[in-house]
């Protein structure tokens, strides 16, 4: 189970990651894994709603101040906050009280690609959108989408390969 | 009322939910550029019908004003009138031919000789106007204002042209949809104009830093420039946005630069945003051709 200082320590990596190094990596676009985001999947299951929702707009706010994008990341960040309660209810047994850490190794491969999948696409689809702001540009905002989501699916798989490992 | 309590404790998320979204949406537009401007133009479509009503019933309220202003104006041009009438006669006593030439009085000798009257006005070519526009929308106490006007891309309003008002220079068009358009006033951070002296030709740049929206400031004036307070201010005419010569506002005030390498004037403006309703888009002749001939080209 994540403690206060675990959350923290994610928190930071996370946010320096996106902002420092992929941030650079943006302006060549091609995918861009929007990494930090694993930092919201990964909260205990049991986060209230309301908690869930404070740490997705701090998490935004971290984003945007280093891709100088301010309120891009919130928005996008707060709508997986919302959604995710419902996905991770999809995706295990109703009457499971104990808390945990959704994962590979808590929820299997399939149910856990089911709960990722869906709420990182939203995410991206959400954070492109606003970014492009323009129902003209709708085809390359879902060309760019699917992208990011691919990407972003592809570095949580290895993460969490590599953290079941530890 | 337990059950309604209860309820609202329930779903007491989604008022963070919207609350959080609110501040996000806040900083998206007011720190993002391209969102804001995006978001200002969309909103200024959907509220433009309901300003255009709430306008019309402010200049029937604003006619006696402007009635006045009007009077005041046919006076001067009657002044003007006669100031013409008496250089025609004068012209033909010596035996001379008035003329307009590039917007200025002159007055031609049967010697081929020209004298110059710069305090002459100058005279707007009406094939500079693309359509007379109301004004539907307008911030004045902002940093960055803008004004939403009642003629679109179906009017002929393309970004980057001119747009003037009865008194003075307005701004810049810097977005059109088919029935409005956005100007990017003089009252802007990011407006830059060409401008100069009209008694002493000097150049500058009218510019506006926020605060008074009936001052702005124009930088960049050499310090060799001769100028006295009071000297009008006119557009140089050095952009294809705007002819030379249109009224500017008045010289009030001199301050040295921060660099100490030029001056920077005061200026009264003589357009009053804080009533303006209505403008005048103008595009230079051969515009586009222009701006195609000089697009790869970095001063």
């Amino acid at each position: 189970m994540l403690t206060w200082l675990d959350k923290i320590k994610w928190f930071v990596i996370l946010v320096l990651v996106q902002g420092v190094v992929i941030g650079q990596m943006e302006t060549s676009r091609i995918a861009v894994p929007l990494i930090y985001i694993y930092y919201l999947l990964k909260l205990p299951s049991d986060t209230g709603r309301k908690q869930l929702l404070f740490h997705a707009f701090f998490l935004g706010l971290g984003v945007d101040m280093f891709g100088n994008t301010p309120g891009l990341n919130i928005t996008a960040s707060l709508w997986l906050a919302m959604v995710r309660h419902q996905l991770l209810r999809w995706q295990t047994a109703r009457d499971a009280s104990d808390s945990f850490s959704p994962g590979i190794k808590t929820m299997r491969v399939g149910p856990f690609f089911r709960y990722i999948a869906p709420a990182i696409l939203l995410h991206s689809f959400i954070l492109n959108f606003i970014d492009a702001f323009s129902l003209v540009r709708m085809y390359q905002v879902c060309i760019n989408s699917l992208a990011d989501t691919l990407a972003t699916i592809a570095i949580v798989w290895v993460v969490e390969l590599v953290r079941r490992n530890d | 009322m337990r059950n309604i309590l209860d309820f609202i404790i329930r779903h007491s998320h989604w008022a963070i939910f919207a609350l959080l979204q609110v501040i996000a949406a806040f900083m998206l537009f007011r720190f993002n550029n391209f969102q804001g401007s995006v978001w200002f133009t969309s909103a200024s479509e959907v509220t433009a019908s309901a300003t255009e009503v709430t306008s019309y019933v402010k200049r029937y309220f604003g006619l006696e004003k402007m009635n006045r202003e009007l009077t005041a104006r046919n006076i001067s041009l009657m002044q003007e009138l006669d100031y013409y009438r008496g250089l025609v006669e004068a012209a033909n006593k010596n035996d001379v031919t008035p003329m307009l030439v590039k917007g200025k009085v002159n007055v031609i000798k049967t010697d081929s000789t020209t004298i110059v009257h710069k305090d002459a006005p100058v005279v707007m070519d009406k094939s500079f106007v693309v359509c007379p526009a109301k004004v539907v929308n307008i911030s004045v106490r902002r940093y960055d204002n803008y004004i939403a006007i009642d003629k679109g891309k179906d009017d002929g309003v393309k970004t980057g042209m001119g747009v003037i008002g009865g008194l003075g220079i307005v701004g810049i068009v810097c977005r059109t949809s088919d029935n409005y358009s956005l100007v990017l006033p003089v009252l802007n951070s990011n407006s830059s104009i060409s401008c100069k002296l009209a008694r002493t030709d000097y150049f500058g740049f009218l510019k506006w830093d926020g605060g008074n929206p009936l001052v702005a400031s124009m930088t960049d004036v050499p310090r060799h420039a001769e100028y006295e307070i009071g000297d009008t201010i006119v557009t140089s005419g050095h952009s294809t946005v705007f002819i030379e010569g249109i009224p500017v506002g008045t010289v009030s005030s001199c301050n040295d630069s921060d660099d100490n390498m030029s001056y920077t004037l005061g200026v009264n403006l003589f357009t009053d945003f804080g009533k303006l309703n209505d403008v005048f888009v103008l595009q230079l002749p051969r515009r586009e051709e222009l701006t195609e001939l000089e697009k790869d080209i970095k001063y």
